[in-house]
Protein backbone atom coordinates (compact mmCIF):
# COMPACT_ATOMS: atom_id res chain seq x y z
CA UNK A 1 0.00 0.00 0.00
CA UNK A 2 1.46 3.56 -1.06
CA UNK A 3 1.59 6.04 2.00
CA UNK A 4 1.13 9.51 0.44
CA UNK A 5 3.02 12.00 1.87
CA UNK A 6 1.58 14.87 3.94
CA UNK A 7 3.94 17.61 2.60
CA UNK A 8 5.20 18.58 -0.42
CA UNK A 9 8.46 16.65 -1.22
CA UNK A 10 10.19 19.98 -3.48
CA UNK A 11 9.96 22.93 -0.71
CA UNK A 12 8.44 20.66 2.06
CA UNK A 13 4.93 22.84 2.78
CA UNK A 14 2.13 21.00 4.14
CA UNK A 15 -0.15 19.11 2.26
CA UNK A 16 -3.45 21.28 2.00
CA UNK A 17 -7.18 19.75 2.27
CA UNK A 18 -8.52 21.01 -0.80
CA UNK A 19 -6.88 18.54 -2.89
CA UNK A 20 -5.30 21.06 -4.81
CA UNK A 21 -1.65 19.93 -6.43
CA UNK A 22 -0.13 16.82 -7.78
CA UNK A 23 0.19 13.58 -5.92
CA UNK A 24 2.14 10.87 -7.53
CA UNK A 25 2.58 7.54 -6.41
CA UNK A 26 2.11 9.01 -2.72
CA UNK A 27 4.31 11.58 -3.51
CA UNK A 28 2.94 15.48 -3.07
CA UNK A 29 3.66 18.50 -5.13
CA UNK A 30 2.26 21.40 -4.13
CA UNK A 31 0.26 23.81 -6.58
CA UNK A 32 3.46 26.76 -5.87
CA UNK A 33 6.21 23.80 -6.85
CA UNK A 34 3.86 22.91 -9.40
CA UNK A 35 3.44 26.33 -11.16
CA UNK A 36 7.39 27.04 -10.81
CA UNK A 37 8.21 23.59 -12.46
CA UNK A 38 5.60 24.40 -15.56
CA UNK A 39 7.51 27.85 -16.17
CA UNK A 40 10.80 26.32 -15.11
CA UNK A 41 13.65 26.39 -17.92
CA UNK A 42 17.13 24.91 -17.97
CA UNK A 43 18.90 28.14 -17.22
CA UNK A 44 17.32 28.62 -14.18
CA UNK A 45 19.40 28.55 -10.63
CA UNK A 46 16.78 26.00 -9.66
CA UNK A 47 16.16 23.60 -11.89
CA UNK A 48 18.45 21.61 -10.34
CA UNK A 49 17.15 21.71 -7.19
CA UNK A 50 13.70 20.27 -8.66
CA UNK A 51 15.41 17.61 -10.95
CA UNK A 52 16.86 16.50 -7.49
CA UNK A 53 13.64 16.75 -5.50
CA UNK A 54 11.71 14.82 -8.55
CA UNK A 55 14.40 11.81 -8.09
CA UNK A 56 12.17 11.12 -5.22
CA UNK A 57 8.95 9.49 -7.12
CA UNK A 58 11.97 7.16 -9.00
CA UNK A 59 13.87 6.50 -6.08
CA UNK A 60 11.60 4.99 -3.72
CA UNK A 61 8.65 3.02 -5.07
CA UNK A 62 5.79 2.69 -2.37
CA UNK A 63 7.54 4.53 0.41
CA UNK B 1 44.77 0.93 -23.42
CA UNK B 2 42.01 1.12 -25.92
CA UNK B 3 40.23 -1.65 -25.58
CA UNK B 4 40.17 -0.94 -21.75
CA UNK B 5 38.27 2.19 -22.81
CA UNK B 6 36.30 0.12 -25.31
CA UNK B 7 35.20 -2.17 -21.72
CA UNK B 8 34.73 0.88 -19.51
CA UNK B 9 32.17 2.74 -22.08
CA UNK B 10 30.09 -1.08 -22.83
CA UNK B 11 30.20 -1.56 -19.03
CA UNK B 12 28.70 2.05 -18.52
CA UNK B 13 26.28 1.76 -21.27
CA UNK B 14 25.19 -1.55 -20.06
CA UNK B 15 24.71 -0.24 -16.51
CA UNK B 16 22.64 2.50 -17.38
CA UNK B 17 20.69 0.38 -19.94
CA UNK B 18 20.05 -2.00 -16.93
CA UNK B 19 18.79 0.81 -14.34
CA UNK B 20 16.33 2.01 -16.85
CA UNK B 21 15.44 -1.24 -17.51
CA UNK B 22 14.92 -2.04 -13.32
CA UNK B 23 12.48 1.62 -13.57
CA UNK B 24 10.29 0.15 -16.08
CA UNK B 25 10.53 -3.52 -15.20
CA UNK B 26 9.42 -2.10 -11.53
CA UNK B 27 5.61 -3.06 -10.97
CA UNK B 28 4.91 0.12 -9.03
CA UNK B 29 4.78 2.16 -12.00
CA UNK B 30 1.53 1.22 -13.99
CA UNK B 31 0.91 0.49 -17.29
CA UNK B 32 0.15 3.40 -20.09
CA UNK B 33 -3.88 4.71 -20.35
CA UNK B 34 -5.10 3.22 -23.05
CA UNK B 35 -6.58 5.60 -25.83
CA UNK B 36 -10.22 5.32 -23.88
CA UNK B 37 -8.87 5.47 -20.39
CA UNK B 38 -7.09 8.49 -21.02
CA UNK B 39 -10.05 10.20 -22.84
CA UNK B 40 -11.75 9.21 -19.59
CA UNK B 41 -9.80 11.28 -17.45
CA UNK B 42 -9.03 13.95 -20.11
CA UNK B 43 -12.78 14.67 -20.13
CA UNK B 44 -12.95 14.13 -16.09
CA UNK B 45 -10.00 16.75 -15.88
CA UNK B 46 -11.85 19.26 -18.24
CA UNK B 47 -14.13 18.96 -15.60
CA UNK B 48 -11.88 20.14 -12.97
CA UNK B 49 -11.33 16.62 -11.36
CA UNK B 50 -7.64 16.63 -9.92
CA UNK B 51 -7.73 12.75 -9.37
CA UNK B 52 -7.64 12.74 -13.23
CA UNK B 53 -4.59 15.05 -13.48
CA UNK B 54 -2.79 12.84 -10.73
CA UNK B 55 -3.28 9.57 -13.12
CA UNK B 56 -2.87 11.07 -16.38
CA UNK B 57 0.82 11.83 -14.61
CA UNK B 58 1.36 8.35 -13.03
CA UNK B 59 0.24 6.76 -15.62
CA UNK B 60 2.74 8.28 -18.29
CA UNK B 61 5.73 7.74 -16.29
CA UNK B 62 6.89 4.76 -17.75
CA UNK B 63 7.05 6.83 -20.92
CA UNK B 64 9.44 9.01 -19.38
CA UNK B 65 11.81 6.04 -18.68
CA UNK B 66 11.04 4.57 -22.31
CA UNK B 67 12.55 8.09 -23.89
CA UNK B 68 15.03 8.22 -21.53
CA UNK B 69 16.47 5.17 -23.50
CA UNK B 70 16.87 7.33 -26.51
CA UNK B 71 19.75 9.04 -25.04
CA UNK B 72 21.77 6.65 -23.62
CA UNK B 73 24.75 7.14 -25.81
CA UNK B 74 24.96 10.77 -24.50
CA UNK B 75 26.82 9.78 -21.31
CA UNK B 76 24.77 11.89 -19.18
CA UNK B 77 23.58 10.53 -16.09
CA UNK B 78 20.32 8.53 -16.57
CA UNK B 79 18.50 9.33 -13.12
CA UNK B 80 19.20 13.08 -14.14
CA UNK B 81 17.11 12.74 -17.59
CA UNK B 82 14.80 10.48 -15.49
CA UNK B 83 14.47 13.31 -13.13
CA UNK B 84 14.19 15.98 -16.11
CA UNK B 85 11.77 13.66 -18.29
CA UNK B 86 9.32 14.24 -15.22
CA UNK B 87 9.37 17.74 -15.47
CA UNK B 88 8.65 17.42 -19.24
CA UNK B 89 5.78 15.31 -18.44
CA UNK B 90 4.38 17.45 -15.76
CA UNK B 91 4.61 20.22 -18.21
CA UNK B 92 2.91 18.48 -20.49
CA UNK B 93 -0.12 17.46 -18.72
CA UNK B 94 -0.57 21.22 -17.90
CA UNK B 95 -0.38 22.89 -21.68
CA UNK B 96 -1.71 20.36 -23.10
CA UNK B 97 -4.85 20.87 -25.47
CA UNK B 98 -7.34 18.26 -26.29
CA UNK B 99 -8.67 20.54 -29.07
CA UNK B 100 -5.96 19.95 -30.89
CA UNK B 101 -6.61 16.43 -32.27
CA UNK B 102 -3.59 14.84 -30.66
CA UNK B 103 -2.85 12.02 -28.33
CA UNK B 104 -1.85 13.03 -24.51
CA UNK B 105 0.80 10.26 -24.90
CA UNK B 106 2.40 11.89 -28.20
CA UNK B 107 2.47 15.24 -27.17
CA UNK B 108 3.74 14.55 -23.78
CA UNK B 109 6.57 12.24 -25.95
CA UNK B 110 7.61 15.29 -27.12
CA UNK B 111 7.50 17.78 -24.37
CA UNK B 112 9.55 15.24 -22.22
CA UNK B 113 12.23 14.75 -25.38
CA UNK B 114 12.26 18.67 -25.28
CA UNK B 115 13.23 19.02 -22.01
CA UNK B 116 15.91 16.77 -22.20
CA UNK B 117 17.21 17.77 -25.49
CA UNK B 118 17.39 21.81 -23.89
CA UNK B 119 19.20 20.03 -21.05
CA UNK B 120 21.53 18.38 -23.28
CA UNK B 121 21.83 21.89 -25.24
CA UNK B 122 22.26 23.77 -21.65
CA UNK B 123 25.18 21.62 -20.59
CA UNK B 124 27.18 21.66 -24.06
CA UNK B 125 26.97 25.70 -23.79
CA UNK B 126 27.92 25.54 -20.41
CA UNK B 127 31.19 23.54 -21.27
CA UNK B 128 32.21 26.33 -23.54
CA UNK B 129 31.75 29.37 -21.76
CA UNK B 130 34.03 30.84 -19.31
CA UNK B 131 32.66 31.82 -15.69
CA UNK B 132 33.76 34.50 -14.17
CA UNK B 133 34.50 32.75 -10.97
CA UNK B 134 36.85 30.68 -13.01
CA UNK B 135 40.61 30.70 -11.41
CA UNK B 136 42.73 32.08 -13.84
CA UNK B 137 46.14 32.21 -11.99
CA UNK B 138 47.49 33.23 -8.39
CA UNK B 139 48.80 36.99 -6.69
CA UNK B 140 52.16 37.29 -5.06
CA UNK B 141 50.52 35.96 -1.77
CA UNK B 142 49.54 32.76 -3.69
CA UNK B 143 45.75 33.67 -3.28
CA UNK B 144 43.78 32.39 -6.06
CA UNK B 145 42.70 35.11 -8.80
CA UNK B 146 39.22 35.06 -10.53
CA UNK B 147 38.07 36.96 -14.00
CA UNK B 148 36.09 38.83 -11.76
CA UNK B 149 38.88 39.83 -9.51
CA UNK B 150 40.78 41.37 -12.34
CA UNK B 151 38.04 43.32 -13.87
CA UNK B 152 37.45 47.16 -12.94
CA UNK B 153 33.79 47.48 -11.73
CA UNK B 154 32.40 45.69 -8.13
CA UNK B 155 32.31 41.70 -8.38
CA UNK B 156 28.69 42.26 -7.59
CA UNK B 157 27.75 44.66 -9.95
CA UNK B 158 29.34 42.55 -12.93
CA UNK B 159 27.62 39.64 -12.41
CA UNK B 160 24.29 41.45 -12.25
CA UNK B 161 25.08 43.29 -14.82
CA UNK B 162 25.67 39.70 -17.00
CA UNK B 163 22.72 37.93 -15.91
CA UNK B 164 20.45 40.69 -16.60
CA UNK B 165 21.92 41.03 -20.32
CA UNK B 166 21.11 36.91 -20.56
CA UNK B 167 17.53 38.08 -19.32
CA UNK B 168 16.78 40.91 -21.61
CA UNK B 169 17.92 38.82 -24.49
CA UNK B 170 15.55 36.38 -23.50
CA UNK B 171 12.79 38.68 -22.94
CA UNK B 172 13.31 40.86 -26.23
CA UNK B 173 12.95 37.36 -28.29
CA UNK B 174 9.61 36.95 -26.70
CA UNK B 175 8.56 40.44 -27.08
CA UNK B 176 8.75 40.22 -31.15
CA UNK B 177 5.56 37.58 -31.14
CA UNK B 178 3.68 40.50 -29.69
CA UNK B 179 1.35 42.96 -31.70
CA UNK B 180 2.57 45.99 -32.89
CA UNK B 181 0.38 47.60 -30.04
CA UNK B 182 1.36 45.02 -26.93
CA UNK B 183 4.90 45.45 -27.85
CA UNK B 184 4.82 49.36 -27.62
CA UNK B 185 2.68 48.85 -24.42
CA UNK B 186 5.26 46.97 -22.16
CA UNK B 187 8.24 49.07 -23.82
CA UNK B 188 6.78 52.11 -22.26
CA UNK B 189 5.10 50.72 -19.44
CA UNK B 190 8.56 48.72 -18.30
CA UNK B 191 10.91 50.89 -20.01
CA UNK B 192 12.37 48.37 -22.07
CA UNK B 193 13.74 51.00 -24.74
CA UNK B 194 15.07 53.84 -22.81
CA UNK B 195 14.87 52.64 -18.78
CA UNK B 196 12.33 55.14 -18.02
CA UNK B 197 9.05 53.35 -17.09
CA UNK B 198 5.30 55.02 -17.95
CA UNK B 199 1.99 54.87 -16.20
CA UNK B 200 -0.68 53.87 -17.63
CA UNK B 201 -2.44 57.02 -17.78
CA UNK B 202 0.74 58.99 -19.23
CA UNK B 203 0.71 55.88 -21.52
CA UNK B 204 -2.95 56.20 -22.74
CA UNK B 205 -2.26 60.22 -23.02
CA UNK B 206 0.38 59.55 -25.99
CA UNK B 207 -1.19 56.57 -27.53
CA UNK B 208 -4.69 58.16 -27.50
CA UNK B 209 -7.13 55.55 -25.86
CA UNK B 210 -8.20 54.53 -22.73
CA UNK B 211 -6.25 53.92 -19.07
CA UNK B 212 -8.43 51.05 -18.78
CA UNK B 213 -7.46 49.95 -22.45
CA UNK B 214 -3.74 49.98 -21.67
CA UNK B 215 -4.30 48.40 -18.93
CA UNK B 216 -6.19 45.64 -20.76
CA UNK B 217 -3.26 45.41 -23.93
CA UNK B 218 -0.67 45.40 -20.95
CA UNK B 219 -2.79 42.20 -18.76
CA UNK B 220 -2.93 40.60 -22.44
CA UNK B 221 0.61 41.35 -23.57
CA UNK B 222 1.97 39.91 -20.02
CA UNK B 223 -0.18 36.71 -20.25
CA UNK B 224 0.79 35.86 -23.75
CA UNK B 225 4.32 36.41 -22.23
CA UNK B 226 3.91 34.00 -19.90
CA UNK B 227 2.48 31.48 -22.08
CA UNK B 228 5.27 31.88 -24.14
CA UNK B 229 7.48 31.01 -21.80
CA UNK B 230 5.71 28.37 -20.51
CA UNK B 231 5.35 26.70 -23.68
CA UNK B 232 9.37 27.20 -24.14
CA UNK B 233 10.78 23.39 -23.98
CA UNK B 234 7.39 22.06 -25.21
CA UNK B 235 7.72 23.59 -28.55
Amino acid sequence: MVIESTECILCRRLRQKNNQGLLVKGYYICPECEARIIVLSREDPDYDHYKWGLKKIWYCPGA
Amino acid sequence: MLPGLWALTIVSLVNGLMLLVSYIANNTFPQPLSEEEEAKYLRLLARGDEVARNVLTERNLRLVAHIVKKFDSTGEDPDDLISIGTIGLIKAINTFNPGKGTRLATYAARCIENEILMHLRYTKKIRSEVSLYDPIGVDKEGNEITLIDILGTHPEVVSEMVENRFEQKRLREKVHQLTRREKKVLELRFGLEDGARKTQREIARSLGISRSYVSRIEKRALSKLTREFTLEGCQ
